[in-house]
């Protein structure tokens, strides 16, 4: 194998060279062999570079053996026996370790990969979840038209909570919650249909884009005030906040904004994204990542039988 | 007795059943380490290092080709010594006088003194294109085409696989016809290499 990997590398001169070498010593193939006499037929400097060589070869031949100075017998005084070969040889076992180390390091990182492309599946499978929750989303938002003075109550409650937390506490929270994040995002992600967000929700996921997974996991009972998760304090700065005076209409375009918005969350782009591209569906991609790491196991285990056998005529 | 039942001694710490294999290849080892290291008093030393390597490794030895085994240890002691000289010593036919005689083996009664000339020319030329070549091209050069040990056998030796041994080997000639080349233009139309 790694003879074949250094010829692609070579010229069609360094080639010819060698097989003229090969020639000379008689080590090429029938086939081969063949194949060179009729190319050394047909061309003349092939057959005075051949010459050449002979002639250099004979001289070299020619050079004398050199007589031995003296005797190189070892005087058995001096040395005893040859050392014992140690039970353990440290060169092979450090080599084994080192392949073994190797292989291991990358299934790891064959493993680790297929992992990663496990959990974009399992976000691409809970992406039309989203995209079913969008349609919540839309509807009330349509519908708050005509409830919109009851749902401005249902605000001004959520408002009077937030308000009394200064703002940095709630940014810690908001932190906290966002540390927190990911080890929920699973359940979070779960909860996406049934957490359809109210009107109010959907307005602050207007305002506060970066949160939407997190405001989307509040409960739907969000007028419920009193159990408002604190992941969602951070989203109502005092700024941001609706103040009590708004009118029912400005809620109603809120509400009608943050529909509009919720439908272009992360969550619902990679529905979209799932439904455009129905062959990356999960079960598919999972067989397929399979078959890949299987092929690189393979791809391995003849590497390491290489190295091994190339090893072994090593020693 | 059989050379294995000889190692078989050797390995149990008979060092005059190890002197018996010595005596039998010390003229190949030092031939071989003088045409890689080029001077005589270096290849002396370095073929007693291989024989005394040779002894202590020589319960590692598993059988097989005891030369290609011994002379892989005095190709390994010889790159050492390469390496701690960074390079080689300049040729020692240098040395190739009629008041050496040292090198009176080199002269034969047939040949006319113009003919030994001519040899030692030819001989000085080989050598300092040998030297010229890259330390592991020199071995399998050497090994090949001066010592005649085939493909496999310098594998063995030159702990290497038989394309590159077959690739050094095919570097190794192309750089010594165009070193030599240069020299046999000036001998007799008998040496010059037959090319345009």
């Amino acid at each position: 194998m790694f003879d074949l990997l250094r010829n692609l590398g070579k010229s069609d001169a360094e080639k010819r060279q060698e097989a003229l070498s090969a020639y000379l010593d008689n080590a090429l193939s029938d086939r081969r062999r063949q194949e060179f006499e009729r190319l050394l037929a047909a061309d003349a400097d092939l057959r005075q570079e051949l010459e050449a060589q002979v002639q250099i070869r004979r001289q070299m031949q020619a050079l004398p053996q050199r007589a031995v100075p003296r005797s190189f017998t070892l005087d058995p005084a001096v040395y005893g026996a040859p050392r014992r070969e140690p039970l353990v040889q440290a060169y092979p076992v450090l080599r084994a370790a080192t392949a073994l180390t190797a292989f291991f390091f990358v299934v790891a990182m064959v493993l680790s990969l297929y992992t990663v492309n496990g959990a974009s599946l399992d976000m691409v499978s809970m992406a039309p979840a989203a995209q079913e929750a969008a349609p919540m989303l839309e509807a009330p938002a349509a519908a708050n038209g005509e409830t919109a003075v009851e749902m401005d109550a249902a605000l001004q409650s959520e408002t009077a909570v937030t308000e009394t937390l200064p703002s940095a506490e709630a940014a810690d929270s908001g932190m906290m919650a966002a540390g927190s994040a990911p080890a929920e995002s699973e359940a979070v992600a779960e909860e996406m249909p049934a957490a359809a967000p109210g009107p109010a929700d959907a307005a602050m996921i207007a305002e506060t884009p970066t949160l939407v997974p997190l405001a989307t996991s509040a409960p739907a009972d969000a007028p419920s005030t009193k159990e408002i998760s604190p992941t969602v304090l951070p989203t109502a700065t005092p700024s941001e906040l609706p103040r009590p005076e708004l009118e029912a209409t400005a809620v109603a375009e809120r509400s009608a904004t943050a529909a509009t918005t919720a439908t272009l969350s992360p969550a619902t782009e990679l529905a979209n994204t799932a439904y455009t591209t129905p062959e990356a569906g999960p079960t598919p991609a999972a067989a397929s990542g399979w078959v890949w790491v299987a092929v690189i196991l393979a791809a391995l285990l003849v590497i390491l039988l290489v190295v091994t056998l190339a090893a072994r005529r090593r020693l | 007795m059989d050379e294995a039942a000889i190692i078989r001694q050797a390995q149990k710490g008979d060092v005059a059943a190890y002197n018996r294999l010595v005596l039998q290849y010390q003229g190949l080892v030092y031939n071989v380490v003088y045409r890689i290291i080029g001077e005589p008093q270096g290849a002396e030393d370095m073929t007693q290092e291989a024989f005394i390597s040779a002894y202590q490794a020589l319960n590692r030895f598993r059988g097989g080709n005891f030369k290609a085994w011994l002379l892989r240890i005095a190709t390994n002691a010889c790159y050492d010594e390469l390496r701690r000289h960074k390079r080689r010593p300049q040729s020692s036919l240098d040395e190739l006088t009629e008041e050496n005689d040292s090198f009176a083996f080199l002269r034969s009664p047939e040949e006319g003194p113009e003919a030994q000339q001519m040899r030692l020319e030819m001989m000085r030329a080989i050598e300092h294109c040998l030297d010229d070549l890259p330390d592991d091209q020199r071995v399998t050069a050497v090994l090949r085409d001066i010592e005649g040990y085939d493909y496999n056998e310098i594998a063995d030796i030159t702990s290497s696989s038989l394309g590159t041994v077959k690739s050094r080997l095919s570097r190794a000639r192309n750089k010594l016809r165009d070193c030599l080349q240069g020299f046999m233009e000036l001998l007799p139309a008998e040496y010059r290499l037959q090319t345009n």
